[in-house]
């Protein structure tokens, strides 16, 4: 069977840390995998301006339309983050992506409120690096969330980065409370929680996302294909609901 | 032939966590995994049907699974005792298992190590969990195998953000063993196995809560020589519990 795929979460370009990813490399990458198409978003740049980085995605999205989606990148402790927000549908780009950990920022400090509140005014989703001790912590995206319960959240990695297991309950408070928090499932290898999440969360609210290059495609997918789900879930899993919750 | 160096049983209602062995052993066929190695999720002794509960557990699957004392060196001379007590089982369990972030326990700290040493006398490996979090940190568990030398230390691969400290901690104290599950990225088991060698390496899935389906995909995928692949897969876990048979089939 051939299932549709839409990757809600990658990152490309030149990277501080290292692990950069050309467009063209991004492209077959997802060919390799069958991905039909991904929602990328810059790496933390080497000069570490966003602004600068946001544009050229700009410029790979519109190379490969249709290929690629666009989300773009802001720290919101710069002076002028909200004006950058403001600039990123001109760029082509359909949402925000927020990195406290490789931003040194607590996602639910209120100096990140202004860049929210561009984000709301523009009506752009908000993508987080979820999971992250100190910043982004499933209570902390949850503080965020509902300061603003009309932006949409994404969270990576299920909301928590925890192989004990004890942060899970965390996620499924937050999933009952706060429902406009979606959640993607890079790097959740607990098969249990992948069940436990959808049941939370609900299975319109979950989707691949596969946070290239620090997650592998190959077990990424291999993870919601092995998960005890009906198909159709995983349909939606896989393309349907980053479709819907992106218009 | 596939042995799982790491899964749980327990119906645990302080966790909420209830997995029955039947599950467990579910999940391996789904999987094609010959043996997993099994811990409850409370402690002996402040758990006290810990040990008991896992020999019962054994007893039902006694050619699929096998047992691992979960223990809480908080217990003092009783934790020391409840070894005593697993050691009384050898044909259901064959290991300990530490849980810091559970026990709040460092592996290197003097009621673990007490724990540690009597498990190494009675040859014992024990497990411990390895990960972010303060109590279970690679190093953490380091300086606890290099405090008891002649014990076997097994323990994951750092977690999320630990992975490449825990392949540095374990190339300095050669009593420690990674295994393969809890960790998303191929890339790092490959150099786990790369940097150590074939021996210090063991398969594992954390079933049930891992998916032992994409785990094992992760580790057949990595394009390992097929004695490397043997050895991860199975080998390494019959040497360091000196299994006689797997399945009835001698090895």
């Amino acid at each position: 069977m051939i299932r549709r795929m839409i990757d809600a979460c990658a990152f490309i370009g030149e990277s501080l840390y290292g692990n950069s990813v050309t467009v063209e490399e991004q492209i077959a990458k997802m060919d390799a995998k069958g991905i039909e198409k991904a929602i990328v978003r810059p790496h933390k740049p080497c000069d570490y301006n966003y602004d600068k980085a946001n544009q050229l995605l700009g410029e790979m999205v519109a190379k490969y339309a249709g290929r690629l989606a666009g989300f773009g990148r802001v720290n919101p402790l710069e002076k002028t983050a909200s004006d950058q927000v403001a600039k990123l549908r001109g760029y082509g780009l359909c949402g925000l992506h927020l990195h406290p950990w490789e931003d040194n920022f607590m996602i639910n400090d209120p100096k990140v409120d202004p860049t929210i509140e561009a984000c709301r005014q523009a009506g752009l989703p908000v993508y987080v690096s979820t999971g992250y001790m100190c910043v982004s912590e499933a209570f902390q995206l949850l503080e965020l969330a509902m300061r603003f319960p009309d932006v949409t959240f994404f969270a990576t990695h299920g909301g928590q980065l925890d192989i004990s297991g004890l942060s899970f309950d965390d996620v499924v408070f937050m999933a009952k409370r706060a429902p406009n928090v979606k959640y993607d499932l890079s790097g959740v290898y607990r098969r249990d929680f992948i069940e436990l999440l959808i049941q939370s969360a609900g299975e319109d609210n979950v989707v691949f996302g596969s946070c290239e290059p620090y997650m592998d495609y190959g077990l990424e997918i291999a993870r919601i294909e092995a998960a005890e789900i009906p198909d159709e879930w995983k349909e939606k899993l896989f393309a349907a609901n980053i479709e819907t919750l992106l218009g | 032939m596939i042995i799982d160096f790491h899964g749980h049983s327990d119906m645990y209602e302080a966790y909420g966590w209830f997995d029955p062995p039947e599950q467990v052993v579910r999940l391996m066929d789904r999987a094609g995994i010959d043996m997993t190695c099994i811990t409850t999720y409370g402690e002996a002794p402040m758990y006290p049907v810990a040990i008991s509960l896992l020999v019962d557990y054994v007893k039902r699957f006694p050619d699929r699974l096998i047992g691992f004392a979960r223990i809480h060196p908080g217990g003092g001379p009783d934790a020391v005792a409840a070894v005593e007590e697993a050691a009384k089982y050898p044909d259901q369990i064959k290991g300990i298992k530490l849980h810091p972030v559970c026990t709040l326990q460092k592996p290197y700290g003097r009621l673990s190590v007490e724990v540690i040493k009597k498990a190494a006398e009675f040859g014992l490996p024990v497990f411990s969990h390895c990960c972010d979090k303060v109590g279970s940190q690679p190093w953490q568990v380091g300086f606890g195998a290099q405090a008891v030398p002649e014990a076997i230390i097994i323990c994951h691969m750092g977690g999320f953000f630990h992975g490449e400290e825990a392949i540095r901690m374990a190339k300095a104290c050669p009593n420690v063993y990674l295994d393969t599950s809890s960790i998303p990225y191929p890339g790092i088991v490959k150099k786990a196995i790369e940097e150590l060698g074939p021996d210090r390496v063991l398969f594992a899935t954390d079933n049930p809560a891992g998916d032992p389906v994409s785990d094992l995909a992760k580790v057949t995928q990595l394009g390992l020589d097929e004695d490397t692949l043997e050895k991860v897969l199975w080998k390494n876990a019959a040497r360091l519990m000196n299994l006689k048979e797997v399945r009835g089939v001698a090895v």
